[in-house]
């Protein structure tokens, strides 16, 4: 699908400009690599993420969401070995999900508020490396540069999804959660998280995709002493949104996070994934990412997919 | 099929396709305005565009080639309401062809109600734009600008985000698009995608050329054409006095242009003087200017200086619709940014440290601001505003 598209000499020149995809250098020989699953769970504290289920004292202001979307791109995903070296993992090519660069994690299923999602739920990566015992899993949160900047429609999937679009900053968005909080007077009005790629900047030729982002955004998640058998990845919406108040949002900016770095409404949210905010919460703001038991986290609906 | 050959060789020879683009890009034009013959080597050549007198060809992507089929197709997308989540707007709903392809709101109104922060601009001569919105450098190419219209959130226009599947969907329903997209995309490749429609619709967009003016007959010599008020206000138009075309000038009426032979591609976004909120040039949020995307505190308040060509039926003007007149705006200019006096958004633009260094006092007598917009009246083209090829084709049938 993505091999029949029309190209533009730009995007041909592009595909053959990013790195081949050969195995990184710290790779063993593929016949030598074993599947890995790295699991996922979306969390809201200690509850399971639900379309349209509202959940109790989130934030500074103590509010009651209820989310419509919740779904994220990951990709450079890297296993720690039991000598405390770092291995990088493939991804595992799974239609629609992933294909050799990016994987998609979607934890809304189209039902209620999420109505204009996807009913299919994807709630974990798969890796291939080296057989071993690992310690300790990394990866970066977004689409990487050279996937990111393509023409829209011509991505096949897991880049082909329209709400996951950020066209005005020609690229995509890396994490989307949408949501509506209660306000003072008990109505609920739009609070939502679009994170991206953000200043971006390309060169004057007619068709050229941006060429760098001042504010690439792409969160590092390192996570250590992770049992890959036993663990999961937590992305929790609580800990996210620990340090913002969704009761309100600056006026003359996105409703919400929409990635800019005057919105005082990002502080909160990009110290929670570790990115650098003028607004910045500060280092001790809790993680969006953490790991956990799959033993004590509860799902929405008991199954892995 | 003749197409597919051409498409492999796209890609097989993809660095080739480069530099043979950057090759045309950079060959000699005698003359910026002479009438561009077709040449051999352009993509362009095999469509016919009927272009006005002296009009250079417009560029048009390696992937999406002209044709008159492609065109038809996306005409009728572009006015169809299908292209929108609730089924009430069309791209026409805010790009009206007796209003050059604009609307007469001082701000965009979406199919949810939702109002944009900024005009909608007009599609008059679209296809030699390099870059398409007031204030996004990144929109270059009318295939990737029209998913923000469609998909947008922020504000919501046609609202078909997540909807993707359902307008594919309403789109092969319609038995007349199936005649439609086998023809402009024959063979294996006539299927409603995503891709397809974009392509179409800015297919459409190109033909939207409008170069018949009274000015440009007045330029081939009918002398008749223009009054002597509209006269000295082109001369006016072109002077150091008002500087008026340093941002607007070609054949366009605009400094951002592109055309093939160019050579250059010329891109510009200015700062007019039109808010200074803080007294260190901010203009109010959300629209200050390219400065939203590039994150970039020197791009506050830089606007794209849009083309002026049929400019009197585009009222009311600037990027916010702030200006309801031409003659306003000849005051704005005139006295070399505008000063707002109270309120929000109170302030002296003429003080503005960002301001282009073209804005500044102009010193204009009441007859000299009378000339100026008579000529600006003189750039109106009533045959673009009433070409049958450019109309609903729904409503014909």
């Amino acid at each position: 699908m993505f091999l029949t598209s029309l190209f533009t000499a730009a995007r041909v020149a592009a595909v053959l400009a990013s790195p081949l995809p050969s195995p990184a250098p710290d790779a063993a020989p593929a016949d030598s690599l074993v599947p890995i699953t790295l699991r996922f769970r979306a969390t809201v504290g200690a509850e399971a993420f639900q379309c349209g289920k509202s959940y109790a004292d989130i934030g500074t202001s103590h509010a009651a969401v209820t989310a419509s979307d919740f779904r994220f791109y990951v990709h450079d995903i890297r296993l720690v070995n039991a000598k405390g070296d770092t291995v990088r993992a493939a991804l595992a090519p799974v239609a629609p999900w992933a294909d050799k660069d990016v994987a998609l994690l979607d934890f809304e299923d189209a039902t209620g508020a999420c109505s204009n999602g996807t009913p299919e739920l994807r709630q974990e990566v798969s890796v291939l490396a080296p057989a071993g015992t690992y310690h300790g899993v990394a990866f970066a949160l977004g689409v990487p540069f050279n996937r990111n900047h393509g023409d829209l429609t011509a991505q096949g999937a897991p880049l082909s999804i329209s709400r996951l679009f950020w066209s005005w900053n020609a690229g995509h968005k890396f994490l989307r959660i949408d949501m509506r909080a209660t306000q003072g007077d008990s109505a609920a009005s739009a609070w939502v998280v679009h994170l991206g790629s953000a200043g971006c900047t390309g060169a004057s030729s007619a068709a050229s995709a941006p060429t760098q982002c001042t504010n690439a955004n792409r969160a590092q998640v390192q996570l250590a002493n992770f049992d890959l058998a036993s663990d999961v990845v937590v992305a929790d919406l609580a800990a996210l949104l620990a340090r913002s108040d969704v009761r309100k949002n600056q006026p003359q900016t996105a409703a919400g996070c929409m990635s800019a770095p005057n919105d005082v409404d990002c502080g909160g949210l990009f110290a929670s994934l570790g990115l650098a905010h003028p607004s910045s919460t500060g280092a001790d703001t809790p993680r969006f990412f953490r790991a956990a038991k799959a033993s004590a986290v509860r799902t929405a609906n008991g199954s892995d997919r | 099929m003749r197409r597919h050959k051409r498409r492999a060789l796209a890609i097989a020879t993809g660095f080739t396709l480069v530099a043979v683009v950057a090759w045309q890009a950079g060959r000699a034009q005698p003359r910026p305005r002479a009438a561009a013959r077709p040449s051999p080597a352009t993509n362009a050549q095999a469509y016919r565009w009927n272009l006005p007198p002296g009009f250079p060809t417009p560029v048009v992507p390696d992937n999406n080639p002209m044709s008159e089929a492609k065109v038809q197709l996306g005409r009728h997308l572009f006015y169809d309401t299908r292209l929108s989540g609730n089924r009430t707007f069309s791209c026409a709903s805010c790009h009206k062809q007796d209003r050059a392809f604009a609307d007469a709101l001082p701000r965009g109104v979406g199919s949810t109600g939702e109002m944009h922060p900024r005009g909608s601009m007009s599609l008059a001569n679209i296809a030699y734009s390099p870059a398409l919105t007031w204030a996004n450098p990144l929109m270059k190419q009318l295939e990737q600008q029209a998913l923000v219209p469609m998909f947008g959130e922020d504000p919501v226009e046609l609202g078909l985000s997540g909807l993707d599947a359902e307008l594919l969907a309403r789109v092969r329903s319609e038995a007349r698009y199936r005649t439609l997209f086998a023809a402009a995309f024959p063979g294996s490749d006539s299927a409603v995608t995503l891709q397809h429609i974009t392509q179409a619709i800015a297919s459409f967009q190109r033909t939207l050329i409008s170069g018949r003016s009274p000015y440009d007959a007045y330029k081939r010599g009918v002398k008749m054409a223009l009054n002597a008020s509209a006269r000295r206000g082109e001369e006016l138009f072109f002077a150091e006095k008002t500087e008026c075309f340093h941002c607007h000038g070609g054949f366009n009426f605009t400094g951002t242009v592109n055309y093939v032979g160019k050579g250059f591609v010329e891109v510009e976004f200015h700062n007019t003087g039109l808010y200074n909120i803080d007294g260190k040039g901010a203009y109010p949020a959300p629209n200050t200017g390219i400065e939203a995307v590039t994150n970039n505190p020197e791009d506050m308040g830089k606007f794209k200086a849009p083309s002026l060509r049929n400019i009197a039926v585009t009222a009311p003007y600037m990027h916010d619709g702030s200006i309801a007149t031409l003659e306003e705006v000849i005051e704005h200019y005139n006295a070399g940014g505008r000063t707002i006096r109270t309120g929000p958004h109170a302030g002296v633009g003429a003080d503005n440290p960002l301001k282009s260094e073209f804005i500044r006092p102009m010193g204009l007598t009441p007859q000299e601001k009378r000339d100026l917009v008579a000529f600006l009246r003189s750039l109106t083209d009533t045959t673009f505003l009433h070409d049958p090829r450019f109309a609903n084709p729904w409503r014909t049938k």
